[in-house]
């Protein structure tokens, strides 16, 4: 009686959880109604999206604070953009560019997982501020200061934008399921307990470098669309600056389920857009947004909204 | 089997390991034992490869392990539950098995379908008796439960060889029975290897004895010769406890009071109307069986936690609703449960720390003085020390606040037979020094040996007091069921 009134319970709040996950699946398509720069904003939101859900991925599951994202984001979009460039098409193009991040995330990560903890943030610190340097000065290839200019590529905003959100969506509902396998829960068990997990015979090195280059390949794929998006590349989307914005997102949205770490990305895309509409003290706003979020919903807004108007654990 | 050849392990200056050798047959019941500090633990981390041994070899069924990484070692066979481990708390109960049970499969990285509860998982979460708590988080488990779940992720692993290190540390009454009589159970095929405080029950449990002492193997054999051979008694039982029958000492002028004294957490009351009293340069020990109140009852005499009725009298002057600095101001010191050690300090820089801006009796000098032991080892870093070395810089602490009164919770808990001696050789020298001490213990002996005054506690009442030696054998047993 009582277990069943309990799964009552909760098949009522995973319906409202579900209807909370719609809901901002309806905030992710509904500027295709308005265009023009809601339209941008919102594919921008979608491919930053990309990139935190990646990140959440990776710190939130699988415990490996990462500051270098930036360096996997700016190597998807200079792949894509030099492949166009020569001549290569749009198809392979867009198959290059996680395979570099991925490729770049294989020799870095088989020096960073020999650390752990702070020591891991600061050497993927490193890493993506020498991959920024090669970008900013290797001005033969990237035009360094000057960026690379996509211009000759027009692609549909709308078409744009809906690849974008389903390739989002797909990301989201395919790692959430990955994390169900045993490859997921091994990946939570080692975050909660490397050594136990060692004793037990799992070679952790090598899980934690395979989700570091499953993430660099997302990141990299966010990337190249984020490139044909803004149709430019400037080598200072490379600089740690935006490393730390997507760790900002998805501490706001929340680290743990994925889905906080869309709420984030959208919620930072809009709001900083919005504030910077009216005044320069962007930074002194998102600051007190992630002093707010840290104090009281220590776990991100998500889970909160979860909370409060899902009804349910928010176990997500 | 196992076999370990000649091993040597050294921190830095200090070696734990000096030329270990020995070999366990198939199926064999292995006891190693020996006081704290004997390099049991260490012994076992570089049979598991979580050390490198600094010097020998380690064979496991034939195959030379020493030098592979721990998972290798795991996978060929040796399974290892660990003396503190909460494994992956945020993990269901039979995901932590079944993680395990993956693990040794090679199927850790399996993408393609959901990790579920096999009849393998089932299988073993029953024969632990946890297949009722299967879908509880394993944070929410119960001290004793977490050991089962320890020792379940081993089994469902079907080691050739299982390590158990110090499974029944900590527990008590029914949790001890549970799991003793589990390991007892296990099956007679597997060679197992146990660390084990409980004398009674390694001897029990092991076909053979291997008997550590600093580091190196002094005795071994069946259990019965090794409970015979004097030179094991000398060092790990020691002599019989007296207990202390000296002229009482003269009642001095009152420290501490409480009256009717209820706390507890929350909603529940776990003490209720303790009357208690310790005068000056007495020794007054509170016994009583686990979750009787003790700790509750230091918490609330420390103002840890809020009282719910009556008041505390500390020289006279009512404290019962001062925040603990303020009491800890007038005098009032708590050695805590556990030592607390802080990471990465050595013992001078404890001790300093805590004698910084205190002047009296104690200081510095006069402490390295009483305790030898800490000026030998005041360059070393504080958590490696022995455990009865740690409990002596905790008391020390303690000390160098000059207080009126010591709290002292537990504080031979986990110590070997020998280093117990030694703690209740320290509260004699507190007691020589004229130190007020009110000590929680679980030791009955121990504290029998070294109290002035003796209340007992049951069920967060005090149900008797007295002087040691009119603590008759009834009312021991009784109360406390020795």
């Amino acid at each position: 009686m009582m277990a069943e009134l309990s799964r009552e319970a909760r098949a009522g709040s995973n319906g409202r959880q579900g209807l909370l996950r719609w809901g901002l699946v309806g905030l992710l398509l509904l500027p295709l109604a308005l265009g023009g720069y809601p339209l941008y904003l919102a594919t921008e939101a979608a491919l930053l999206g990309l990139a935190a859900v990646a990140l959440s991925l990776l710190l939130g599951h699988g415990g490996v604070p990462s500051l270098g994202q930036a360096a996997f984001l700016g190597l998807g979009a200079y792949t894509v953009g030099l492949a166009l460039k020569a001549g290569l098409p749009l198809g392979l193009a867009l198959l290059l560019a996680p395979l570099a991040a991925a490729l770049l995330a294989l020799l870095t990560g088989l020096l960073v997982f020999r650390t752990h903890g702070i020591f891991i943030l600061m050497l993927t610190l490193a890493f993506g501020q020498m991959v920024y340097s090669a970008a900013h000065k290797w001005t033969g290839l990237t035009g360094g200061d000057d960026g690379l200019s996509l211009s000759g590529l027009s692609i549909h905003p709308v078409l744009l934008h809906l690849v974008a959100v389903g390739v989002l969506l797909a990301a989201v509902g395919g790692l959430r399921a990955l994390l169900q396998t045993p490859y997921g829960k091994t990946l939570e068990a080692i975050r909660q307990n490397e050594e136990k997990i060692r004793s037990l015979g799992v070679p952790t090195f090598y899980y934690k470098l395979s989700l570091y280059l499953l993430t660099a390949a997302l990141t990299g794929l966010a990337g190249s669309g984020l490139a044909l998006h803004r149709s430019f590349i400037s080598p200072h989307d490379l600089f740690w600056l935006t490393s730390a914005t997507l760790m900002v997102m998805v501490l706001l949205g929340g680290s743990r389920g994925l889905w906080g770490a869309v709420f984030g990305a959208l919620l930072y895309t809009f709001v900083q857009a919005w504030v910077s509409s009216f005044t320069d003290l962007w930074g002194l706003f998102v600051g007190s947004l992630l002093v707010l979020t840290v104090l009281f919903a220590r776990e991100g807004l998500w889970p909160l909204l979860e909370r409060r108007l899902g009804g349910g654990r928010g176990n997500a | 089997m196992l076999r370990v050849e000649q091993v040597s392990k050294a921190f830095g200056g200090l070696l734990a390991l000096a030329g270990v050798s020995l070999e366990v047959t198939p199926g064999e019941r292995r006891a190693v034992i020996g006081p704290n500090g004997a390099g049991k633990s260490t012994l076992f981390k570089v049979m598991a490869g979580e050390l490198r041994p600094s010097q020998g070899r380690v064979f496991l069924q034939g195959r030379e392990v020493s030098g592979m990484p721990q998972e290798r070692v795991a996978r060929l066979g040796l399974g290892r539950t660990f003396q503190r481990s909460n494994a992956f708390p945020e993990l269901l109960v039979w995901e932590n098995v079944a993680l395990a049970q993956k693990a040794a499969q090679g199927q850790g990285a399996t993408l393609g379908q959901r990790l579920t509860p096999e009849p393998g998982v089932q299988r073993v979460l029953e024969q632990v008796g946890l297949a009722e708590r299967a879908h509880v988080v394993a944070s929410q488990l119960s001290h004793g439960e977490k050991r089962q779940l320890e020792i379940a992720m081993a089994l469902v692993q079907n080691p050739s060889v299982l390590l158990l290190d110090e499974p029944l540390a900590g527990l008590s009454g029914a949790e001890r029975e549970r799991i003793g009589e589990l390991i007892l159970g296990l099956d007679p095929q597997m060679t197992v290897l146990l660390v084990e405080h409980d004398l009674e029950y390694a001897l029990r449990f092991a076909q053979r004895v291997t008997v550590l002492h600093y580091g190196q193997v002094i005795a071994e054999g069946e259990p019965e010769a090794i409970r015979q051979n004097p030179q094991v008694q000398e060092i790990y039982v020691g002599a019989g406890w007296a207990v202390e029958t000296g002229a009482a000492t003269t009642q001095g002028p009152e420290v501490l009071r409480s009256e009717g004294l209820c706390a507890g957490y929350g909603a529940m009351q776990v003490l209720s109307e303790v009357q208690l009293e310790v005068a000056q340069g007495e020794v007054v020990a509170l016994l009583g069986r686990n979750g009787m109140g003790k700790t509750t009852l230091l918490s609330a005499l420390m103002g840890l936690l809020p009282l719910q009725e009556g008041e505390v009298f500390f020289l006279g002057q009512g404290i019962g609703r001062l925040p603990p600095h303020r009491r800890a101001a007038l005098g009032l010191a708590l050695v805590p449960q556990g030592r607390r050690m802080f990471d990465g300090l050595n013992v001078e820089e404890e001790l300093q720390m805590a004698a910084w801006g205190q002047r009296g009796r104690w200081t510095l000098e006069r402490v390295l003085e009483v305790f030898p032991r800490l000026a030998e080892r005041r360059r070393n870093p504080s958590k490696a020390l022995s455990g009865g070395e740690q409990q002596m810089v905790a008391i020390a602490r303690a000390l160098l606040r000059n207080p009126r009164l010591v709290l002292m919770d537990e504080p031979t808990e986990g110590l070997s037979p020998l280093m117990v001696r030694q703690v209740a050789e320290i509260i004699r020298t507190l007691k020589a020094e004229g130190e007020t001490v009110l000590l929680a213990e679980q030791n009955v002996q121990m504290a029998l040996s070294v109290a002035d005054r003796v209340y007992i506690l049951e069920h967060g009442q005090v149900v008797w007091e007295g002087r040691p030696q009119e603590a008759s054998q009834a009312v021991l047993h009784r109360y406390l069921g020795v």
